[in-house]
């Protein structure tokens, strides 16, 4: 039974040292990988066909840290980012694989879920594990630690030196008055949120996989609509559905769900393009989004995002709401797959950004990151927005 | 994909002019979205859990036919890859 953390900075080669030591296992060990298209098969279109695909005789305890038959008829991409992850540890624990490999997929769960799945991990059951997690800062009793040490400057960033490319800017105040939502009429996630957000303050947004932060985002950027309900900015409706969103700058929790192109060059001309007769809206100009891009680790404007490493991606995800064309920021998990030391820069970052007048609003399970900004955190409960 | 798109303007989440000018680009979009989840299946995820093995079983069941609008994803997906960028 072996418990192995795999431990190192970003880009230090820690993915290619779990891929390396599965594929010398000799025999097929479960994936598990952030974002759902390395967390899940991909081969099923229903949480029930999901489990289905992978379960025998139960082989490992049973890890079900949520209720999945009452989730069966779902479709696993509508499913959280955490509520993936534990979808797909429910579906090992239910194999028959004897290896498990997960590569930093337990960041995108909240800190219940995440001490279960450690807890379940660390068991002794007849499985091995190992383990690349940027938030554990020891290695866990039972565990044995391996350094990768692979060193390469490719994507290196400037966190500290993109602080003084930051520019103050008016901010207007959030109002929500008396919203309902829900995906379905039968199944509301919101109901009578009352909020008021104002400028030059970070907020978080606190709650269990599945309590709907994502969903608030969505709402505020136009994607969903409010069943009921009204959002006022400076007292004045705003109506991101009919009118677009000119306010909010969303870096997702899946960086690969926010790209507008190909190319960092192409995705910023869209937006451009697209916002050109919004007053509200700042680009920056291209020769400073390239220089910001660089201190984020990106040399080049055309390069393929897709080409790109996850963890780069997740960092090059930050420019436009770092860029100061929108007023508010949301961060969707910004911190998953990032090293201390980017963590640490990010925080920074964020916290200049709001004594900028910037609004920000954070969705983050790392309590230690969170810790490090000054912060009103906004609790999801009862299908209500709490400000605390 | 679509978030992306609604988000930065691009679409609107309604009847719109807008969709009609910017459809395709929401066609790329889609494409390199399948692109980049099938390039992080082929290479982590399928082959550690030897998938293809295990497809085996569902391969064995008799194939559906193809319907009309799986011949018009597949002919925008395509021309949406053969497209050079369009900005």
């Amino acid at each position: 039974m072996l418990r192995e953390l795999i431990a190192g900075n970003n880009f230090s080669g820690r993915s290619e040292t779990l891929r390396g030591a599965l594929q010398r296992r000799q025999e097929p060990a479960f994936f598990l990988g952030p974002y759902a298209e390395a967390a899940l098969s991909g081969l099923s279109s229903t949480v029930a066909d999901e489990i289905a695909i992978y379960a025998r005789a139960p082989q490992h305890g049973c890890f079900a840290s949520i209720d999945w038959t009452r989730l069966g008829s779902r479709k696993p991409a509508t499913l959280s980012g955490g509520e993936q992850v534990s979808l797909a540890l429910h579906c090992f624990s239910r194999s028959a694989y004897r290896v498990i490999g997960i590569d930093t997929a337990l960041e995108q769960l909240d800190a219940q879920n995440r001490a279960s799945a450690l807890a379940y991990l660390s068991a002794p059951h007849s499985f091995d594990a190992i383990l690349i997690d940027n938030r554990l800062a020891h290695v866990p009793p039972g565990w044995r630690r391996q350094d990768a040490r692979a060193t390469t400057a490719d994507y290196g960033c400037d966190l500290a030196g993109l602080l003084s490319e930051l520019r103050p800017r008016e901010v207007p105040v959030i109002t929500i008055r008396a919203m309902d939502f829900g995906y379905e009429p039968a199944r509301p996630i919101f109901r009578n949120v009352d909020l008021s957000l104002k400028p030059g303050k970070a907020y978080r947004l606190v709650g269990p996989n599945g309590a709907g932060k994502s969903t608030f985002f969505k709402i505020l950027v136009g994607v969903l609509a409010p069943a009921r309900g009204t959002i006022l900015l400076n007292d004045m409706p705003y109506r991101p559905r009919r009118s677009g969103n000119r306010v909010f700058a969303l870096a997702t929790q899946n960086p690969d769900h926010q790209w507008c192109g190909a190319t960092l060059a192409e995705d910023i001309a869209r937006r451009r393009r697209a916002l050109a007769a919004c007053s509200e809206v700042m680009p920056r100009s291209d020769a400073l989004l390239a220089a910001m891009a660089r201190k984020l680790g990106i040399r080049d404007l055309d390069q393929l995002l897709y080409e790109l490493p996850l963890a780069a991606r997740k960092r090059l995800s930050w420019l436009w709401p770092f860029s100061g064309a929108m007023s508010w920021l949301m961060l969707d998990e910004p911190t998953i797959g990032q090293d201390r030391d980017t963590r640490t820069g990010l925080a920074a970052i964020i916290c200049r950004l709001c004594q900028l007048g910037y609004g920000t609003i954070v969705v983050t399970h790392d309590d230690e990151f969170a810790a490090s900004i000054p912060h009103q955190p906004l609790h999801i409960e009862d299908m209500t927005i709490r400000a605390v | 994909m679509s978030t992306a798109l609604i988000t930065a303007g691009l679409i609107a989440p309604r009847l719109s002019l807008k969709n009609a000018g910017n459809g395709w680009i929401l066609v790329q979009t889609v494409w390199l979205s399948v692109v980049t989840i099938a390039i992080g299946r082929l290479r982590d995820k399928w082959p550690a859990e030897n998938t293809l093995a295990r497809l085996d079983e569902a391969l064995q069941t008799p194939a559906q036919s193809m319907t009309w609008h799986d011949a018009l994803w597949i002919a925008a997906a395509i021309a949406a890859a053969a497209t050079p960028k369009v900005i």
